[in-house]
């Protein structure tokens, strides 16, 4: 059977299973609460596979086989990083406290704790506003992720990649909200965990063995088997930070943690998410190895599609096709219900003081995640270039917004209504104007603009002193 | 040199991944210590 058959009958399948899904999950979403966050209902396993499926996007396959093949097997520090920092730690430190505050506090979005938290309406609303518009920015690489691989797999026009992935998202998010995200993302993380697996497997014996293969790429340079190798230290360890870091201030992330059924639940999910996550190093370790196998290769953002027809079987590159797809949708899904919930809650509702009743509200979700995928599609049909440069833009806007706020409140009742709107605002502008002046001193935007935000809201909050009114420290702290 | 002619610096990318499912165990086995709903340590503590 030929690469495209294969492809057709494997992603016709996978595609009926997610509508599946969303046709499902109307039936299960009765209020608000559990569109925008499936009623607090989620279990170890569903949460940190989802979690997974939600981070590690497509442009982690992709563009991490393209780092690895250009920059060689150093790159897969990023992956370990990402395990450490942005799943158990990340898990560890903010988990437990998310869930536990945002259910005393009774909010379901993270704009929404800054709003209540800090008691200002204000800061919500900023928030909310730079998670919409940035995280559109991030959606759209993801979906030139997606259908890059469609183009190179299956020899389908770029336009045709878009509309297949996004529709299908913007259907069952639209339909079944954060229900349907969830589920689906359970399933899209065994997808990705299961292909990943397998093109690693080809590709290590592909180059003879672990040990044979890095002997030919130290052949080939020694820079692509040391660390930092290529890249260099500073270019390396800022990457780390920042899609590591940076995922601390991630809504779409975030929202597991207030979505998970209960406490106890935090334990076993920290497992799963440390050993589920340790598949990020495989892009990495792919595309480094692509050297060795694809020597002229001119496109480093071919190098895992490429390698997968090289070493695959047709089956197989289905199944990577349908890896990629499922990173690429899981993610875009998870930015619609939070973009969707930022917008109609945090700004409509709780902002401008707007009322609806429950079904009103689901509607307005419903139009409004639909209205947005389908702006974010339109954009990814004629997309800026660089896939990594774009994202890396999108997430140090939005960690440099969200962390240092969100830590603070979460753990010093000192930290002042001033200086987290300062800090919000501090810390989003330095991104920006970072990243516009072409990230002066070789120091990435996010670095930058949290750096800033820490500084901050920390002086701020000492020169200004504020605390929550003593009925919110009692509702929030009081149990302790 | 270490383990499969990786660099040790770059091996060392594989030692932080298994410290992280150390870390993880270990917080959850911690987790359940502290737990008062924990039967088992109820009973102990008793």
């Amino acid at each position: 059977m030929s690469l495209i058959s294969s492809c057709i009958i494997v992603l016709v399948l996978y595609l009926s299973v997610l509508i599946g899904i969303g046709i499902w999950s109307v039936k299960k979403t009765k209020s608000a609460e559990d569109f925008i966050l499936g009623g607090r209902s989620f279990g170890p396993w569903v949460t940190a596979l989802s979690f997974i499926a939600v981070y590690f996007s497509s442009v982690l396959i992709i563009g991490g086989g393209a780092f690895g093949f250009k920059f060689g097997m150093g790159t897969i520090w990023i992956g370990a990083i990402n395990v450490l920092v942005g799943c158990t730690l990340c898990w560890i430190v903010l988990g437990k406290r998310v869930r536990l505050f945002t259910e005393r506090m009774g909010v379901n979005t993270i704009s929404g704790f800054f709003a209540k938290r800090y008691q200002s309406p204000a800061a919500g609303i900023f928030s909310a506003l730079i998670v919409f518009l940035f995280l559109i920015i991030y959606n759209v690489s993801v979906v030139k992720g997606m259908a890059n691989s469609f183009e190179v797999l299956m020899d389908m026009p770029y336009w045709a990649g878009v509309m297949i992935s996004g529709l299908v998202i913007v259907f069952y998010v639209a339909l079944g909200g954060y229900k349907a995200v969830v589920w689906t993302g359970l399933i899209q993380a065994w997808v990705m965990i299961f292909s990943l697996l397998l093109l690693t497997f080809r590709t290590v014996g592909a180059v003879g063995g672990l040990s044979a293969g890095m002997k030919k790429l130290g052949d080939i340079g020694p820079g692509y088997v040391n660390t930092p190798g290529v890249w260099g230290w500073a270019g390396l360890v800022s990457f780390c930070l920042v899609v590591s870091l940076g995922v601390w201030g991630m809504p779409q992330l975030l929202i597991r943690f207030y979505s998970i059924k209960e406490s106890k639940t935090f334990r076993l999910g920290t497992v799963i998410v440390t050993v589920g996550a340790s598949i990020a190093v495989l892009p990495y370790l792919n595309g480094a190895f692509a050297r060795i196998l694809i020597p002229a290769l001119d496109n480093p953002d071919l190098a895992i599609p490429q390698l997968s027809r090289l070493v695959l079987s047709p089956w197989g590159a289905a199944i990577l096709l349908a890896g990629v797809i499922a990173a690429g949708m899981s993610t875009f899904a998870g930015v619609l219900i939070i973009i969707s919930s930022s917008l109609v809650r945090d700004v409509y509702r709780n902002g401008l003081g707007k009322k609806l009743t429950g079904a009103q509200e689901i509607m307005a979700n419903r139009i409004v995640s639909a209205s947005v995928g389908i702006i974010a599609l339109l954009i990814a049909m004629k997309p800026p270039a660089l896939i990594l440069v774009l994202t890396g833009f999108a997430w140090a806007v939005i960690a440099s917004t969200n962390l240092w706020p969100l830590l603070f409140g979460l753990y010093w009742k000192g930290a002042s209504r001033m200086g987290a709107f300062a800090s919000m605002i501090a810390g989003s502008a330095t991104a920006i104007i970072w990243t516009w002046l072409k990230k002066p001193f070789g120091i990435h935007g996010f670095i930058a603009g949290t750096s800033v935000s820490f500084i901050v809201i920390l002086v701020v909050s000492l020169v200004k002193r504020w605390t929550p009114p003593p009925q919110l420290i009692e509702k929030i702290w009081g149990e302790e | 040199m270490g383990p499969f002619n990786m660099p040790w610096m770059t091996f060392s990318a594989f030692i932080v991944i298994g410290v992280s499912i150390a870390v993880s165990i270990i917080w959850a086995i911690n987790d359940i210590k502290k737990d008062p709903d924990n039967d088992r340590v109820t009973e102990r503590r008793k």
